[in-house]
């Protein structure tokens, strides 16, 4: 099971962004989360949680919370 | 997956032709109103591509090629018994591309020619089809690899426009004593994820197909323009190609380090270091041509393969590995010793 906390910390890395003030509850209309970022998911996904994620999935997802249970 | 193991087929040579007109990434950028390019350039490792003028074609490129590589081996034209030209941007709707193609190279009319539509795995999928000829008797193959799908591209649609480039090849494959691996397989859920819906039977080109409209992301295209599902297009590599790869392995006897050289279909810089990193290949013996050339779709394993590994094997063995995978979705994998080969320096038309 992941870690919410490390998994923030990851998300934040891969949008090169600061982690202070993600939580599981943030809209990702509020982040960087444009095309590039999905993509950058799907590939974190797979290589930080071997999940190997559904861009149909994804394309649902509106809070970080949302993209935590992907990777759980 | 589909397994062939042949021993009797050669590649004897492998050329290469571009258009000589370069579109740089920053450029096209500026145009779209993009301020600052460098994480498009650094994502998709691409500086700039190669594009044909309107009037140039796939097969002209593939011509050019194939001339230069019949001269550079000495084969007579009366010696190809077949040739193969793989593509999905082919000069008509009918006839093939290929018998256009036999005309222009002058081959003798004993020898068949048939086009193949396949486009990121088309490279190996034309290597396993000409090795097929080819151990079933025939003693020398031309295989012609190229497309234009800067010809299929919105100039409007960001998801696409940076990514590619276009390229033409000539392979040629005869009968001697050589090895050759191939894994190939398929996924059709893929199709709505990487295609041109209108402009064949489906959805014949009207004036409605070709209106331009905007999609939920913001990019504007016409059916009878390329749509790419980024995001599909990485689940779906992630999901197939390394187990592709751990069977080219498995069924070859090679051991991982043994490879000198995973040459991939150029998708994009990230994608291919995801795929590096995940199927454990050190990063420099997986060349890219990216920076230079863009994504050629199937042109993009020979320009990649002798524009890197060129030098090499001219006078000498190596064993390599290719992987084609995207549109279809459709993959192939290759691996055996490559070299000593003819391989003449990329010719600019």
């Amino acid at each position: 099971m992941a870690d919410s906390k490390t998994f923030i910390a990851d998300l934040a890395e891969m949008m090169e962004t600061d982690a202070k003030g993600i939580t599981l509850e943030s809209a990702l209309a509020d982040l960087v989360w444009d095309s590039m970022a999905v993509v950058s998911f799907i590939a974190m996904a797979d290589a930080k949680y071997g999940k190997s994620v559904s861009a149909t999935h994804l394309r649902d997802a509106k809070t970080v919370a949302d993209l935590f249970v992907l990777v759980s | 997956m589909a397994v062939s193991v042949f021993s009797q087929t050669k590649i004897a040579g492998v050329c290469c032709a571009l258009p000589k007109n370069e579109v740089h990434t920053a450029d096209e950028a500026a145009r779209l109103g993009i301020a600052s390019p460098g994480k498009i350039i650094s994502m998709t490792g691409i500086e700039k591509r190669r594009v044909v003028p309107p009037s140039m074609c796939a097969s002209d490129l593939c011509e050019a090629a194939a001339a230069k590589l019949l001269d550079s081996l000495g084969w007579e034209k009366s010696t190809v018994e077949a040739l193969i030209f793989v593509s999905q941007t082919p000069d008509y709707i009918l006839p093939a591309t290929a018998c256009d193609l036999h005309r222009r190279l002058g081959l003798a009319k004993t020898a068949a020619a048939f086009d193949v539509n396949l486009g990121c795995s088309g490279y190996v999928y034309g290597l396993w089809l000409a090795s097929s000829l080819v151990e079933s008797g025939l003693t020398r193959v031309l295989l012609l690899v190229g497309d234009t799908i800067s010809k299929l591209i919105s100039p409007e649609d960001k998801a696409t426009v940076f990514l590619f480039g276009d390229s033409g090849s000539a392979t040629a494959l005869e009968r001697k004593p050589g090895r050759l691996v191939f894994v190939l397989g398929t996924d059709g859920s893929g199709v709505p994820h990487l295609i041109v819906p209108a402009g064949q039977a489906r959805e014949p080109r009207d004036e409605t197909s070709m209106e331009v409209k905007a999609d939920e992301s913001g990019n504007r295209r016409g059916r009878h323009q390329l749509y790419m599902n980024g995001p599909e297009v990485m689940s779906f590599t992630l999901r197939e190609v390394p187990p592709m790869f751990d069977q080219l392995l498995q069924h070859s006897g090679v051991g991982r380090d043994q490879v000198d050289a995973v040459v991939m279909h150029q998708a994009n810089q990230f994608l291919l270091d995801a795929l590096t990193k995940k199927m454990g290949i050190p990063k420099e013996r997986v060349p890219s041509s990216l920076s230079c050339y863009g994504n050629t779709s199937c042109g993009s394993i020979p320009v990649t393969f002798t524009k890197c590994l060129g030098r090499d094997l001219v006078e000498s063995t190596r064993c390599v590995a290719m992987m084609g995978f995207g549109v279809g979705w459709s993959w192939a994998g290759c691996i055996g010793d490559f070299g000593p080969m003819v391989l003449p320096n990329f010719l600019e038309i």
